[in-house]
């Protein structure tokens, strides 16, 4: 009965989520659309009742295509002939390539920046505590483009001075033209989790029950890994959470930057030709990806505040 | 209260308090000028061009590639960033803190869980790529309200999110539930013990949100997405291929849009304005953070500064920085000098200028050299220095001219007799493919005349030895003449949805031509009754396919059905051209000298073309009054102005009627072709304020925007006066052209409204010296600004 109810619990929870992601989806399509068309519109000076006609218009076609299984086509400049693309081939491409330095710059963002907060945590130092904090509140400042043209002319001087070369500057690969997009991507997302895994561990190595722990005579990795570390998941989580925003909305700065052919770099040409269908297609994918990736971290969030509420032995 | 003061508070504030200082300080305390360009330096024989290092010829910060010093860029564009961050700040935390205060009010409604519903949705959305997208819906040329609201739309969750949850936290607290025991209403326990209770939360959310803002502004700025836009001009001919762009408002992201280019060549450019960006990020969240600890720290009761004294305060000050702002500094004491700009006199220039005695100034015709001894009498009257040939004030140059020898005619031909009257039904059109000739044949419709691989608007009908009838959109940049003629046309008719004006032709033609004419929509819809069709409805049906067609996702590729069809009403018409023939036009040139040797080699260009579009062979005048008799009119009126007040000047004036401009541009090209090796060059050329239509109608002042930083100029300039300032979207089509595309701020300034041009309906009767003092007066404090001032 209880695992019953629990079931029932969970899908209901699962279910409001989903219905969430796809209105997000419907939502940004039909913006999208209204967006386009007013800008397509503006041009020739039309009123608020035709943009609305308009709007309303490309979202039944939108739909009416989507319903029969198929995204349609990117279109193109011209109205019959030019380059058309299956949209679903456009999304899938500019998707996954996008995709490799969002999971890359995170990952890397999540590892370093635990590792780093926690380190200093345990350190318990003032010193520390102060230097991290100030370090990772200039980092999260740090506008992207800044560090991106800072890198380049790093790597450039290098070069000139030294002959060493640490990475192409420009360009798609799956090799060394992922450093700079990724490190600059990554670092304040880093920053973000940094601050938060610190203050997170900080908080819990002054209460009680670890204290208790190591009375009990625990060693110190054991009472970090078994008391300290899934408590502090919490807040942590939020923070990759917060990072993984911050990360997808500087996607397109890093993406025409450094030349990485993803969904930046295709939606703003979408945008530029007032190319509402694969406008939102390419935006509702990057948001219903961005609220997916939230419920998961909710859920992670929950769980581990579950266990840490629950039996924590 | 003292520990409660934290160090990020501090130095964020601190921050805050200089960018603001030094934004909305500068015209105060700098004579710095942030749009002055200064394209090289002369460094004995070498000229050095810009963009200048840091520290190099006085610039601290180094120069743009225009060379407009960076320090003063960025110390003024502070004020336009902070501005707009502040703007977007106060609409975010409108909505965000009426809908977060009504979810959090009502927590567990309906209401509250649509609000959160869209708080959730809009806060997966991208916030960076979603703004471009509607920074476009809302026309990037529109300026600053077009970021606003877009950067509104994609932000406002954020405050919606914080009010709600600081709502209900606040709700179950005992002071809430006490003040509804004593029996104050909903609204008002909400308005008088929970809103004060909100302050310190909107407070810190304030500050994160406007670090955020900054940062995409600085990420709009850094992907090109500018304030204004941005301009784009052709940099060879008129027919021109290539395109220059230029970013010209004194705005961090603008500065960053042109850097971002030059890292490797220039990295200064980009990295001043992004480490201005950097150090606004920082300040607000310092002081977010700051904010957080401090009423962690010292809980102070906010509310007790929410009365109608700060409020008064408040609104006072930003009112008294308004209205002060133009009145003071060195531009605004040049007002009275503007004001001396007399409309009377220069309507009484336009009166001999457009007086039907000089036959509507064809370039070289008798009328059109009266009109040009008349300004050279002027310019010489008032002492200003010859710029012309050989001492004279005359520039002559020789260009290609053609023209028509008799009325063109129009006529429907068989059982049904109709002849057409020119000007009023139809127009010839000439110039390219477009040549003379005379044709008869059937009219064939075909739509809008367009043949792409795949689809063509001529397939099923016989346009072989016919003469085809265009009306719709292009779609693929083609000449549809040129395809008329390969299908077998011997003529074309377009159809015209608008005024039918007199058009003028560019002497220029290919190897072969065809005639061509040019009809009202009544006409077309005569030649095509028997069809059953209107033409109107036609031309709507090829709008709506080509929209959809763009618009729609197809699941295939669907080629619509032509619409075009024959018809059996047979036409015949004349478009009597005489050859090609040389003419020589005259620009009239004359010189105010500034008195600063340093800078008077340095110019300012203003003036407006003189020649009009003449006469008909059928006697007709074209008086061409306000096209473009009032530009020369103003400019012997500013040229009188500026002549009485000289010794104020530093950098000299240039002023300059030409001719040829309806022929393509012809009079100010040669000007600026031919002063390349002269001290008139166009990198001498600080600006070119274009007089063109500026005598009617309408009643807002209006200049073409290619320049953003000319246009703010003029716009600052017809604040100071106290006229209201549009733009007309970079029509291009007039002299400045020839300026903007060797890089020299130019542009035109006129109306919002063209009035009859192009009819014989200008004339003198349509200008009024109101409309010609206002746009003198707006050129004379615009010049005054750019040649007198530090």
């Amino acid at each position: 009965m209880v695992e019953r109810g629990t079931a029932t619990r969970v899908s209901v929870a699962v279910l409001t989520r989903l219905l969430l992601v796809i209105l997000t989806f419907v939502l940004i399509v039909v913006l999208s659309q209204v967006a386009m068309v007013s800008a397509r519109t503006r041009i020739e000076r039309t009123d608020l009742p035709t943009i609305a006609g308009q709007a309303w218009e490309g979202t039944q076609d939108y739909f009416t295509s989507l319903a029969s299984g198929s995204l349609g086509e990117a279109t193109s400049t011209s109205i019959l002939g030019g380059q058309r693309r299956a949209m679903g081939d456009l999304l899938l491409d500019a998707y996954s390539k996008s995709m490799i330095l969002v999971l890359l710059a995170i990952g890397l963002a999540t590892a370093v920046g635990i590792l780093i907060g926690v380190l200093a945590a345990a350190t318990r130092s003032a010193r520390w505590r102060a230097t991290l904090l100030t370090f990772t509140t200039l980092t999260v400042s740090l506008p992207s483009f800044l560090v991106a043209i800072l890198l380049i002319l790093f790597g450039a001087e290098l070069t000139a001075r030294a002959g060493i070369r640490l990475w192409p500057t420009f360009g798609y690969g799956i090799d060394n033209h992922l450093i700079l997009p990724v490190v600059v991507l990554a670092l304040r997302p880093f920053a973000q989790i940094a601050s938060f895994a610190y203050v997170a561990t900080d908080e819990i190595l002054h209460l009680d029950y670890i204290r208790t722990a190591r009375a009990k005579g625990l060693v110190e990795s054991l009472i970090f890994a078994r008391h300290a570390l899934p408590n502090a998941a919490v807040p942590i989580i939020g923070a990759v959470a917060t990072g993984l925003s911050i990360a997808l909305s500087t996607l397109p700065v890093v993406e025409v930057f450094f030349s990485w052919p993803g969904l930046g770099f295709a939606l703003l040409q979408a945008v530029r030709r007032f190319d509402a269908a694969t406008a939102g297609t390419l935006l509702g994918a990057l948001a219903a990806t961005i609220a997916v990736v939230r419920f998961g971290l909710d859920a992670l969030a929950d769980h581990f505040a579950q266990r840490a509420t629950g039996a924590p032995s | 209260m003292r520990r409660a003061l934290n160090w990020q508070l501090i130095v964020g504030v601190a921050l805050i308090l200089g960018w603001l200082i030094v934004g909305f300080g500068a015209p105060f305390f700098s004579s710095a000028d942030p749009l002055k360009e200064h394209t090289f330096v002369q460094l004995g024989t070498r000229s050095i061009p810009a963009p200048f290092e840091p520290g190099q010829f006085g610039y601290v910060l180094g120069s743009d590639r225009q060379g407009r010093d960076l320090w003063a860029t960025v110390m003024f564009g502070a004020q336009a960033t902070f501005t707009l961050a502040f703007i977007v700040l106060g609409a975010r935390l409108v909505i965000g803190v009426t809908l977060g205060a009504v979810a959090g009010w009502f927590a567990g409604r309906w209401i509250d869980r649509v609000i959160s519903a869209l708080i959730d949705a809009f806060a997966a959305f991208p916030t960076l790529l979603f703004a471009v997208l509607w920074i476009f819906a809302f026309d990037i040329r529109s300026g600053l309200q077009a970021f606003a609201a877009a950067l509104t739309i994609t932000g406002w969750w954020g405050v919606g999110r914080a009010v709600r949850a600081a709502l209900v936290d606040l709700r179950g607290r005992p002071f809430l539930e006490a003040a509804r025991a004593e029996g104050l209403s909903e609204f008002a326990t909400f308005a008088r013990h929970a809103v004060p209770n909100l302050l310190p939360t909107l407070a810190i959310t304030s500050a994160l949100e406007a670090s955020a803002i900054l940062l995409i502004l600085g990420e709009l700025g850094f992907l090109g997405y500018v304030v204004g836009g941005g301009t784009s001009v052709p940099i060879d001919d008129l027919r021109g291929s290539g395109r220059a762009f230029f970013f010209a408002s004194p705005e961090w992201g603008a500065i960053l849009a042109q850097g971002r280019f030059e890292v490797f060549r220039a990295p200064w450019i980009a990295l001043v304005p992004a480490a201005a960006f950097a150090s606004g990020v920082l300040a607000f969240n310092l002081a977010g953070h700051g904010l957080r600890i401090f009423f962690e720290r010292a809980p102070v009761a906010l509310g007790k500064l929410l009365n109608w004294r700060v409020a008064t305060a408040v609104v006072a000050v930003v009112l008294v920085f308004r209205i002060v702002t133009p009145l003071v500094g060195p531009a605004a004491a040049l007002t009275s000098v503007a004001r001396q700009f007399d409309g009377g006199q220069a309507h009484a220039n336009l009166a001999y200028i457009a007086d039907p005695a000089r036959g509507g100034r064809y370039t070289a015709s008798p009328g059109y050299k009266e009109a040009a001894a008349y300004v050279a009498d002027r310019f010489r009257s008032l002492g200003l220095e010859p710029a012309g040939d050989d001492g004279t004030y005359y520039q002559s140059f020789k260009m290609a001219d053609v023209g028509l020898t008799a009325m063109p005619t129009f006529q429907r031909v068989g059982a049904d007799t109709k002849a057409y009257r020119p000007r009023i039904d139809f127009n010839e059109s000439i110039g390219g493919r477009r040549g003379g000739g005379t044709v008869e044949g059937n009219i064939v419709y075909v739509g809008a005349g367009n043949k792409i691989p795949g689809y063509s608007d001529y397939e099923g009908t016989h346009s072989q030895g016919n003469i085809v009838m265009i009306a719709g959109p292009s779609v693929a940049n083609q000449d549809r003449i040129d395809i008329a003629r390969r299908e077998g046309a011997i003529g074309v008719i377009q159809v015209s949805f608008g005024e039918l004006i007199k058009p003028s032709y560019v002497a220029a033609f290919e190897a072969e031509t065809i005639p061509v004419l040019t009809i009202s929509a009544g006409v077309a819809n005569e030649l095509i009754a028997a069809s059953g069709k209107n033409i109107v409805d036609l031309n709507q049906s090829l709008i709506d396919r080509l929209r959809r067609a763009q618009t729609r996702p197809s699941l295939r590729q669907e080629v619509p059905q032509p619409i075009s069809f024959d018809t059996a009403t047979r036409v015949r018409f004349t478009v009597p051209l005489g050859p090609i023939h040389d003419i020589v036009g005259q620009n009239v040139v004359g010189i105010l000298r500034g008195g600063d040797p340093q800078r008077n080699d340095k110019f300012v260009l203003v003036g407006g073309h003189l020649d009009g579009i003449g006469t008909d062979p059928d006697g007709t005048v074209f008086p061409a009054a306000n096209d473009n008799g009032s530009g020369p009119a103003v400019t012997l009126e500013i040229a009188r102005v500026l002549a009485a007040n000289r010794s104020m000047l530093k950098n000299s004036v240039i002023f300059t009627t030409f001719a040829g401009e309806e022929e393509g541009l012809v009079g100010s090209e040669y000007f600026a072709n031919h002063s390349l090796t002269t001290p008139l060059r166009p990198s001498n050329i600080l600006a070119f304020v274009n007089l063109d239509v500026s005598g009617c109608c309408g009643d807002t002042l209006a200049a073409s925007d290619e320049s953003f930083a000319l246009h703010a100029r003029l716009a600052s300039a017809a604040d100071r006066l106290g006229y209201a300032f549009g733009y007309v979207p970079a029509v291009g089509g007039s002299d400045h052209l020839s300026y903007t595309r060797r890089g020299v701020p130019a542009a035109m300034v006129g109306w919002t409204e063209f009035g009859p041009f192009h009819t014989t309906g200008d004339t003198l009767a349509t200008v009024t010296a109101e409309h010609l003092a206002m746009a003198g007066r707006v050129a004379t404090q615009t010049i005054l600004e750019l040649a007198a001032t530090n």
